[in-house]
């Protein structure tokens, strides 16, 4: 599907040009992520000539890395959990933003709702990642990336 | 005396990085502040001088939409340079900015290099020397 290899690029452009992670392509599955840590979804709803949600999946070892290589800080700095959920919550704003432009480009106008931020259980978490999209393994933490996108008038 | 600067953004994360890329720009600034929506941006305009205002545009409480509309039909700080850091990309989007006389629109995320060009090209060559 030519909007998930658009939005593989998109995600290999920020996860290593933003965020400073080393990103392998994968096929993920619940068993690949830490049962002991609970799923964290960040997700952007938009609307114009299309409306729909862009998604990701991680947990809590991504969004420390995340916030780390994003603000330049060591690992021995503290990083607060508002700041971890902060740049959770950016990467799905950068992602969005620039995936609706590679996709449907630069003549279509969206409006993007303020990203947000959940907490979800691993049941969730389980169908989200049986959606098509991008899954990968980014510093060796997994992470699933999903847009789902319809005409808003038809 | 160095350049005074207002960061616009919601996210704590975009300001401080933008506050690292701008100090290691090499120009010489004096105070970068920090506002976390349009309102507070305009609040704090009006009370102390900026050279060049960051703007991101998706945003609670005023976004930057809003804020360019409220700057440029302010009497004092209509003529403020604007820089919009966002990730929109549209060109409907970007003529309406253009519309409400920004200097420069750079997308999320903005590779350094590109943030001190537009900075210097914005403020004026003359004064990256300083």
């Amino acid at each position: 599907m030519i909007t998930n290899v658009v939005l593989d690029q998109v995600c290999h452009l920020v996860l290593e040009d933003w965020a400073m992670m080393m990103v392998d392509d994968t096929e993920l599955s619940i068993a690949q992520f830490d049962a002991e840590q609970p799923f964290f979804i960040a997700s952007v709803n938009y609307s114009g000539v299309f409306e729909g949600a862009l998604t990701i999946l991680a947990q809590r070892p991504f969004m420390l890395t995340l916030a780390q290589n994003v603000l330049g800080a060591d690992a021995s700095d503290a990083i607060c959990n508002e700041q971890l959920r902060d740049a959770f919550s950016e990467m799905a704003n950068v992602v969005s933003g620039n995936y609706l432009t590679a996709a449907y480009g630069k003549d279509v106008e969206f409006d993007l709702v303020l990203p947000r931020v959940e907490e979800i259980p691993a049941a969730i978490a389980s169908v989200l990642l049986s959606k098509k999209g991008a899954c990968y393994l980014a510093d060796e933490h997994p992470i699933a990336i999903c847009s789902e996108i319809h005409f808003a008038y038809t | 005396m160095g350049y005074r600067l207002l960061i616009v953004d919601d996210s704590s994360i975009v300001r401080n990085v933008l506050k690292k890329a701008l100090g290691m720009t090499g120009l010489d600034i004096s105070n970068i502040s920090e506002a976390e929506n349009g309102l507070i941006a305009l609040a704090k305009l009006h009370e102390e001088r900026a050279d060049l205002v960051f703007l991101d545009i998706n945003m609670p409480v005023m976004n930057g939409m809003e804020f360019l509309q409220e700057l440029r039909d302010d009497e004092i700080l209509k003529a403020m340079p604007v820089i919009v850091v966002s990730t929109e990309g549209s060109d409907i989007r970007k003529a309406q900015l253009m519309e409400l006389g920004i200097s420069a629109l750079l997308r999320k995320p903005v590779p350094p290099e590109i943030l001190v060009e537009t900075i210097v090209s914005v403020l004026g060559e003359s004064k990256h020397d300083n």
